[in-house]
């Protein structure tokens, strides 16, 4: 049944999508000219962190499940590159929950494995599809930018939860 | 969030956290400066090779693949670079002219590569 | 463990398990080499790959003796059937003896006498390498005489050649030798292998760990220079150029490479013909067919050649790529950017 409870937690999540595509957008219209592909502040994981901590995993992976197709969609990036940045999202929240779940560590570790977890996927996927020693050659920067910007975006993160004060979305 | 949470790593994490970019950042380091002067340039698409081309002598070479992808290569003075592309994000114009062995350029929209071989490009046998 | 755990960290096992299977693949290959001078007249290399030290020894060992027994019989000099048909004995051949020298002069027929294994009297005329004579028109023009494949009659078990008349199966040797070893070596199980016979190579498989073999095509002006590389596997890489054999004399050169319409070094604006193909000893033939037709007829030639490439070395220091249709399980890359 409809019922109120599931029109809120639906309601939220359409918001949070809505709002990590946002960020999305807004990374890649003010991205650096960096000379290396794929490196990206990451601002969406700042929505997949608050999942996590007031949701679960279930929810954080939906979000950014949706995210990804819907941004492959409206921009008509193609299939490829959707497989791309759904591996980079699905290694990097299962990590993160993981992390989380064993309640050691603070938001700052948790954020920087996702972050290198991200990048980490998306390697992976381009090992085995375009394949080729560039990969390793990219691998260290690659990882060393997941892990900086997941940083950034713990402090971020952090910062809103600072001033949240609604309750767990599960 | 728990208060718990919300404070500050404890002091052991943030060693943890440290340790962590400083390998990184040496693993990035130490790639980046290894390799010698490179003598072809290797293009692959999809992984396939699709044009090799020898460092030694200014040359450009088009790519243009399925879809209309279009990669203009140019070899000078010892380096290739990626001139222009009419890919999505141009990125792999950004990064620029490359000269050592190991180094590459990558364009992910067209599933290129441009692909630095010095030694390693060596060849088994010689036809004569 | 909550089946709610359990969903999340089985898949995760499942990835870090397939993600080190990779690993998995390494079997053990033993790879040895043998050099030797001794036999065709040139440095002959091969390499290959086994399961074991002692397959790879009685591999080369192998290999060694087919060469042994092949320079015997081909040597236009010698005293295998070649050398006693030039010597005007009537010689009892053998079965392969037989299909060798028929399949040669077809190749003869087919290519219009572009090659053509009756030419070793002006060989022996010119002399190139020794003698190093350069004859005047007279003297050309009566070896000439003494020249051409459709003079010689049909092969039979018991064959001679006419008087004055003598073949050469150099030109189409190493090549023959070459898928000679190759079968060889199929049968033997090796892994992979790589056949230098002076300059005519085949790799057989791919390297060791998947790679395919990379074969340079070498720069005919530039000898530690290269004008393409093949990368692939089972095909055959063959070479014939004016700068494998050849005297200068008043500042002309004179190449071993001969065309039966002048009785001379041909002159066709190439430098150098290399032919990549499966099968070696179609690739010796039509190396130094190719170069006697020139690029234009030449590559006509090579286009309704299935599965075969053929790069040409021009006067002028450039270099073409033709290919004869689809199949060849090889890559032909060129140097520079053409």
């Amino acid at each position: 049944m409809r019922n109120r409870d599931y029109i809120r937690r639906l309601t939220v999540y359409a918001l949070l999508t809505s709002l990590s595509m946002i960020f999305s957008y807004i990374e890649s219209a003010v991205a650096l000219p960096l000379p290396v592909p794929g490196i990206k502040l990451g601002l969406a994981n700042i929505v997949s962190l608050f999942l996590l901590y007031n949701g679960g995993l279930a929810g954080a992976l939906a979000v950014s499940a949706a995210r990804c197709a819907l941004t492959s969609f409206l921009f008509g990036t193609g299939l490829w590159q959707l497989a791309f940045s759904l591996s980079g999202a699905v290694l990097s929240l299962v990590g993160m929950y993981l992390i989380m779940k064993t309640g050691r560590f603070s938001i700052f570790l948790i954020s920087m494995a996702g972050g290198i977890l991200h990048n980490a996927g998306q390697l992976l996927v381009a090992f085995f599809t375009i394949g080729g020693a560039a990969i390793g050659y990219y691998a260290p920067v690659l990882l060393l930018s997941g892990a900086v910007c997941g940083l950034i975006t713990a402090a971020c993160a952090r910062a809103v939860f600072k001033v949240y004060k609604g309750g767990r979305i599960e | 969030m728990t208060e718990a949470e919300k404070r500050l790593p404890p002091k052991r994490e943030i060693v943890i956290i440290i340790a962590v970019l400083a390998l990184l950042g040496l693993l990035a380091a130490a790639v980046g400066f290894s390799g010698g002067k490179a003598e072809t340039a290797r293009v692959l698409v999809d992984g396939q090779t699709v044009k090799l081309l020898s460092l030694s002598a200014d040359c450009e070479y088009l790519y243009t693949g399925s879809e209309g992808a279009e990669n203009l290569i140019v070899v000078k003075n010892g380096g290739v670079s990626v001139v222009s592309a009419n890919c999505r994000d141009g990125l792999c114009v950004n990064q620029g002219a490359k000269s050592r062995a190991g180094q590459s350029i990558v364009c992910l929209p067209h599933k290129l590569i441009v692909q630095l071989e010095g030694d390693s490009s060596e060849v088994d046998a010689y036809a004569k | 463990m909550t089946s709610r755990r359990l969903r999340i960290r089985l898949p995760l096992l499942a990835l870090i398990c397939f993600s080190l299977l990779p690993l998995c693949g390494c079997g053990r290959e033993i790879s040895k080499s043998v050099s030797t001078f001794d036999y065709l007249d040139t440095i002959i290399r091969i390499t290959v790959s086994a399961g074991s030290e002692s397959e790879a020894d009685s591999a080369l060992s192998g290999c060694l003796d087919i060469i042994r027994d092949y320079h015997f019989m081909l040597d236009a000099d010698g005293e295998g059937f070649v050398g006693r048909l030039n010597k005007s004995e009537t010689v009892s051949l053998s079965a392969e003896e037989k299909a060798l020298l028929l399949s040669a002069l077809g190749m003869c027929a087919e290519t219009d006498g572009a090659l053509d294994i009756s030419l070793y009297p002006l060989a022996r005329l010119w002399d190139i390498g020794g003698g190093n004579h350069v004859p005047d028109e007279d003297e050309i023009r009566e070896t000439l005489l003494r020249c051409g494949y459709e003079k010689l009659p049909p092969v039979t078990d018991e064959y001679a050649l006419p008087a004055g008349m003598a073949i050469d199966l150099g030109a189409v040797a190493k090549g023959y030798i070459a898928d000679k070893l190759s079968d060889y070596l199929n049968k033997a199980k090796v892994k992979s292998a790589l056949i230098d016979l002076g300059g005519n190579i085949y790799a057989l498989h791919e390297k060791t760990g998947g790679a395919p073999y990379r074969i340079a095509v070498q720069s005919p002006s530039d000898p530690s220079g290269r004008i393409a590389v093949v990368e692939g596997g089972d095909v055959s890489v063959v070479t014939s150029g004016t700068y494998q054999r050849y005297f200068d004399k008043d500042g002309r050169r004179y190449h071993h490479i001969f065309d039966r319409r002048t009785g001379a070094p041909a002159q066709s604006g190439l430098l150098s013909v290399t032919i990549i193909a499966p099968s070696s000893y179609l690739a010796d033939c039509l190396s130094t067919a190719v170069f006697v037709m020139g690029e234009e007829k030449g590559a006509e030639y090579i286009s309704v050649q299935s599965g075969v490439s053929a790069v040409f070395a021009l006067e002028d220091g450039s270099a073409a790529l033709y290919t004869g249709g689809e199949g060849g399980g090889y890559t032909v890359i060129m140097e520079g950017g053409k």
